[in-house]
Parts: structure tokens; sequence; C-alpha cells
């Protein structure tokens, strides 16, 4: 008797189960308002005024027509969305990064915008041809990009004023000695001000590496950790360290990274010569009262290579439909006026992105924007690096930056390091 | 149609499985479910959103090929055997300390509990601040005595300590625990032993800790499951150090603290290898359990041993 009741409280409990189960993810039909509106639900990856930002060009789209309603929501953390995606609640248009849009597409995850713009013959000529190269896989368009950015270099005028140059550095030679005059220890061996950009990390992995003619992938998205180019620049950065003692170095990056775009940021604080960074840095600069006389200038090259001047990442935010998307249409809509004139030009001005569309080169107001005429002249010269479309890119960015962190510890040489995460990325793919 | 008639006993039975029917299906869907689940995927290549593909042995081959594995079963098995010991003995200092009479001992009981009552992500953000390298009052305090202290958490000799030291501030429920537990210990032994002629260190080895032995070893349990499971903290260091953009590697400086619940969920939801982290976790759950079961067999032996003192 025990085990027949046993038996069927289970059958129950699992029955209960599977109910939920099945109707798991809800209903395919798209929700409306009380107006009649069909909903859009719109996942953002901003917080604080940038999230302020995206619901400002949320109400105005609103407005701007009363097919839909876009119900717009911050949420910062991957997890969350591919969770949505997999219990079929993904929402119908999230905002990433253009490497990220490939990475779900690889995993089969998007729909493709490419059939909207077929279509409706969308015209894509008045994004920026690398905008459009950043979204596209096996020839599709995956999403469209509402924003672009890249890194060049910011530099303190007075401190290199006071080192006796009158310009900016055009190759990394020039930099390594400017930097070298202007680095300043105290007596303890703290770094009171760095001359060489070793801060932020993500820098000196990319566009230091760069600049000598370096990358981390080949054209078919194949590790290339032996490239002379890295070797080179990791060398000039070990150089570096050996002469001004790497845990000093350490010390005052440690303290760099914690205080990375507050108030105490050391650039901002005038403690930093050169500074990698994107065409936001003014506008915190700005908003937290810095009183440092910066100019900006490209990333250098080298003297054997001047052309690799300006060399740097290139990557955009991008608008992107899941596959499992409830309302498609509603969220091309949405899609084509987030990432069109109004809505991007809204986006670039208080983000402090750059424009991906050409056409908003010139606009005044994107022109008055600190920063934005130089950053928009390195956009146009056209030296930008793009992200290998690589399935396991994540993971490889790790391995890169658990090696780079052994030659940083001065713990094995450039060449010893780069041997070896070619042999522990041999099957990346 | 005969009817079926059942027995007092076979009624309560049943109301009893009826009323317990709540929990059954919330075990049975949230743990059993996912459970069972997660072993298929460690079977298939998964993405965590489209339909897995059968892949049979070779998230497992990929595991125990994967160097990464092994380092952050290395650096978990390192708080294991280092944080838990560390942790369980500061406590146990604790208790015996705020177990004495004197004045402001209930404002001391306070302090030292207060910090297992702060969520830890709030607890983290402090420590990453107060591991700061220039700011940081920890290498304050080491410079009034001429020390020079390390970038904690940048430089991977020191980022695992970083974390011991950490630990070590939050132990109040272990503390209360041990405290409890001292008081439990007659005071006549304590007194005889006097007589005796035994000195207070001798009176702690020979009489506290026989018989607290029980309560300690399981904390010990606790505090080593709770240890294989270590990852709030190592996440949030690794997601401020990586800062906007990304620059450090994602289990830290050179990987020190990359954690195998860390890795686990880099797998599954950053590389999107939810076949590969469900391998994982399986082989988790099994060396928890063994360890487990070789603690609980530990405890009885402890309990039993205290039992006849």
């Amino acid at each position: 008797m025990h085990k027949k009741l046993i038996g069927l409280v289970a059958l129950l409990a699992m029955l209960l189960i599977s109910v939920p189960a099945a109707f798991a993810g809800g209903s395919q039909e798209s929700a409306t308002t009380e107006d009649g509106r069909e909903i859009v639900t719109f996942w953002y990856n901003n917080t604080g005024d940038e999230a302020l930002v995206y619901e400002q060009v949320i109400a105005d789209y609103n407005a701007s027509q009363d097919k839909y309603e876009v119900q717009g929501l911050s949420v910062t953390d991957d997890q969350k969305l591919i969770v949505a995606m997999s219990s079929n609640e993904a929402p119908d248009v999230f905002k990433h990064s253009n490497s990220k849009v490939i990475q779900f597409q690889k995993n089969g995850l998007l729909q493709s915008v490419q059939d909207y713009i077929d279509a409706e013959g969308f015209d894509t000529s008045v994004y920026s041809a690398q905008s459009l190269e950043a979204n596209t896989l096996d020839g599709k368009l995956w999403a469209l990009p509402i924003d672009a950015y890249t890194i060049q270099m910011f530099y303190n005028k007075d401190l290199l004023e006071a080192a006796g140059y009158t310009e900016p550095p055009k190759t990394m030679e020039e930099m390594y000695e400017m930097a070298v005059a202007v680095t300043k220890l105290d007596a303890n061996g703290n770094v009171e001000i760095l001359g060489y950009p070793l801060f932020p990390y993500a820098s000196a992995r990319q566009e230091l590496i760069y600049g000598f003619g370096g990358t981390w992938w080949d054209e078919n998205g194949k590790p290339t950790p032996q490239d002379p180019g890295i070797l080179e620049s990791l060398n000039m950065n070990v150089k570096f360290r050996n002469e001004f003692g790497g845990s000093n170095l350490d010390s005052f990056i440690a303290t760099a990274n914690t205080n990375r775009y507050t108030e105490q940021d050391m650039f901002f604080q005038g403690k930093q010569l050169f500074r990698l960074d994107g065409s936001w840095l003014p506008t915190m600069m700005d908003n937290f009262g810095s009183t440092v006389n910066y100019g900006i200038t490209f990333v250098p090259g080298t003297e054997a290579h001047p052309e690799n001047r300006g060399r740097a990442r290139f990557e955009t935010d991008s608008v992107a439909i899941p596959v499992m998307a409830k309302n498609k249409e509603g969220a091309w809509d949405f899609i084509k006026y987030i990432a069109g004139y109004d809505g991007a030009k809204v986006i670039d001005l208080g983000t402090g992105n750059l424009p991906a569309l050409t056409t908003l080169y010139d606009d005044p107001d994107v022109q008055a924007k600190a920063g934005f005429a130089e950053f928009i002249e390195a956009l146009q010269i056209g030296n930008g690096v793009q992200y290998p479309q690589m399935n396991d890119f994540d993971e490889y960015i790790s391995m890169v930056n658990a090696s780079l962190d052994t030659v940083y510890a001065l713990r094995a040489t450039p060449e010893q390091a780069m041997a070896d995460l070619a042999a522990q990325s041999v099957n990346i793919d | 149609m005969a009817t079926l008639k059942l027995t007092q006993k076979q009624r309560d039975f049943r109301n009893g499985l009826l009323f317990a029917l709540p929990w059954i299906v919330g075990f049975l869907f949230l743990s059993v479910y996912p459970l069972i689940a997660s072993l298929y995927y460690s079977f298939t290549e998964f993405n965590a959103v489209t339909t897995p593909r059968w892949v049979g042995l070779d998230n497992f081959k990929d595991v125990f090929s994967d160097p990464l594995v092994w380092k952050s079963l290395k650096n978990t098995l390192f708080m294991v055997f280092i944080s838990t010991p560390v942790n369980l003995f500061v406590a146990l200092l604790l208790a015996t300390i705020v177990s004495r009479n004197f004045k402001l001992k209930g404002a001391v009981r306070t302090a030292f509990f207060l910090p297992s009552i702060i969520p830890m992500v709030a607890a983290t953000m402090v420590w990453i601040w107060m591991f700061d390298p220039t700011y940081g009052y920890l290498n304050n305090v080491l410079s009034w005595f001429g020390i020079q202290g390390p970038a904690w958490l940048m430089d991977a000799r020191y980022t695992k300590w970083a974390l011991v030291l950490m630990g070590t501030w939050n132990v109040g429920t272990t503390m209360l625990v041990c405290m409890a537990s001292l008081q439990e210990v007659p005071v006549s032994y304590y007194e005889s032993a006097e007589i005796d002629g035994a000195g207070a260190v001798r009176r702690f080895f020979s009489i506290t800790i026989p018989c607290i032995a029980h309560v300690l070893v399981y904390q010990a349990i606790l505090g080593i499951i709770n240890a294989f499971q270590y990852f709030q903290q190592v996440y949030i260091i690794v997601t401020a150090n990586a800062g906007v953009k990304g620059g450090s590697a994602a289990g830290g400086p050179e990987n020190s603290i990359l954690m195998y619940p860390l890795y686990i969920f880099h797998n599954a939801f950053t590389y999107l290898k939810m076949g590969k982290a469900s391998a994982m976790a399986w082989l988790l759950f099994i060396v928890v359990a063994i360890l487990a079961v070789v603690m609980v067999k530990l405890t009885a032996k402890v309990t039993d041993s205290a039992g006849r003192e």
C-alpha cells in the first residue's frame, strides 16, 4: 500500500512538473498595451546616466509612432540574457558589442536583419564599411550598429612640455623616450607619475601591440601569439618594467585600476603622461572637473612602420533580434529608429561613443563634442583592427591575458610566454 | 466494485505525503530535475539555448585535458586546506576570547559577529579597497612597521593569501557555534585539572579541544563544502579588476584565483559551453560527495569518542 501511495504521489508530482515545463516560455504571441499598441521589449547593457540616454531614445521612438510601444530594461548581466533566451523569454531586441553579436550568431541565436534589409531595400550605405563588417557573418548582417568605438592616445601637455617636448610622439620609440623622461618615483620607489601607457591593461594588450603591426590572430581567425609585432611590443614593455621596477609599477596600476573613471583616475589627476582610451574620456574628465591640459593624438606607429600610426581596435555597439523574439517586426522597426540618424545621434552624444553612421560625422553637434573631431579623423583613416570571428574568442583572450600576466610579472620572457601560449591555444577554434 | 479500506496508519501516511507534496514538487522540480538534466547535458554539446547534440564522453575528455581545470582545482584545494583551518582557528580563538568575562564583552562579541551579516558583495568591494597598494588600510598599517606591502590583488603570489585574510573577517557564525559549545564544557573539569596543577595551555588541549571536537569537525565539514563552492568573492574581484573592456585573465592574475566554480560559470555563461560546465559540475559533485562521506564517518568517530569521554 505504501509503495502504491508513494508511486501515486511521485506521479502526481511529475505531472505537476511537466505541466509548467510544457508551457515554459509562454506564448509566442507578442503582448499589447491597453491602447492596442504592440509591446516590443528592449534590453540594453548600460546603467546610470547612460541608461537614461537609452530611455530617452525609447521615449522618442514611442512618441514618434502609435503601432509599437518599446519597453526598455537595463540588463548588464549576460547570464540573464542567455537564461532568458533558453527559457524562451528573450527580449525582442537587445543591445550588445559586435563581438557578442557574432558569438551569439555562431551559436545560432539570432535572427538575421539582412532579411528585413533585403525585403525593404533598406539603405545600409549610410553606415561606415568597418561598422557593417563588424556585424557581418557568412555574408549576412546580424545587427545594425548604433555607435562605434576606437582607442587613441591622450597625453598630458604640461608633463610633456616640462620634459622638454613640444609634440606628442609619432613612433613607439619616441614614446618610450618621453615616457622614461617623465616617469617619476618617490624616495621609496613608489611611482608618482607614470610615463609609459601600461594602464589600462586592455590597451597594453591591444593598441601597444597593434602599433607595432602585431595582432593576436590571423585573417582566418587562428591564434598568432608569436607574431613579431607582439614580441617587439612586449620586449619594450618589459624594458620599461625593468627600468622602474615591476612591483612599483604594479602597485600604481592596481590603484589606477581601482580608481579608473572616477574623480581619482590617474590621468584625470595628472599622474599619467599617456593614456590609451576612448572618445568618452573628455566627457568624463569634464564631469569630474579635471583640469588636466590634455591633447589627443593617434596611437604611434614604429620607426620601421610609420604606417601603423592610428592602428587601434574597432568595435561597435549593435542592436540585434534573438531568433526566439516574439515581436520581430516591431523589433526591426525599433532597430531602424535607434540605429538611424535621430536615435543614434542621441546615443552617441549621450554616451560619448562615436557614430557608426558616416552621415553623422559632419553633424555640427557631433563635431562640437570634445574629442570627437580627432576620433572621427582616426576612424576615417580606416586603420581599425576588428576582433576575429572565433568560436572561442573569449577563452582565447583570457589565455592571452594570463600569459601577459606572467610577462608583466617578469616570470617569463615574452618569447617563452608566447611560445607557451601558442602551445596552449592550439585547439582554439 | 470493492471499496478500498485504509487503515488509520495508511491514512496517516497518505495525509503525510499530501502535506509534504509541495516540498516534494519543489524538490523534484528545483533539485532532481536540474540534477538529471545536467547529467544529460554533460554528454552533449550544448550552448544553453539551442538543442543539445549528443557527444558521448567528449566533454569529460575535454575537462581532463584542460590545464585550467586542474589549475582551478588546485586553487580551490588551497582554499579548502588553507583557508578552512585558518578560519576555524580564528573562530575558536575569538570564541575563547569572548567567552571570558570582561567589560564590554557584549560589544566585542557584536563587533566580531557583525561582518557575518554584511552582504558578501559589499564586503568584497570594501576589501578590494583595503587591499589597494597605495591607499589601502592594509599596506598603510604595514608601512608603520617599515614593510612595503605588495599589490595584493595584482600579484599572483599574494592573491590567494588575500582571500584567506578576507575569509578570517567573516567567521562570526562559526565563532558563535564555538562559543556555544565552549559553554557546554563542564566547569568541574577545569576545576579538577587546576587542582591537579594543569596550566591554561594543558587545560585547553586536554579538556577544551576534546570536549568540543565534534563541533569543530562539523564546522570543518561545512567549511570544506563552502570552500569547494567558493565563487562570489573571486567573481567580484575578477570583474572589478578586469575593468571596462577587460584587461585581466578570467581567473585573476595568471589565473591565480580561478576557482573551480568560477571556471564552471565561465564555461557555462561566457564561453557558452554548458556541456563542459555540466561535466565539471558532476565531477565536483562526486569529489564533494566522497569527501562528505569520509567527513561524516570521521564525525561519527569523533562524536562516539566524545560521548565515551
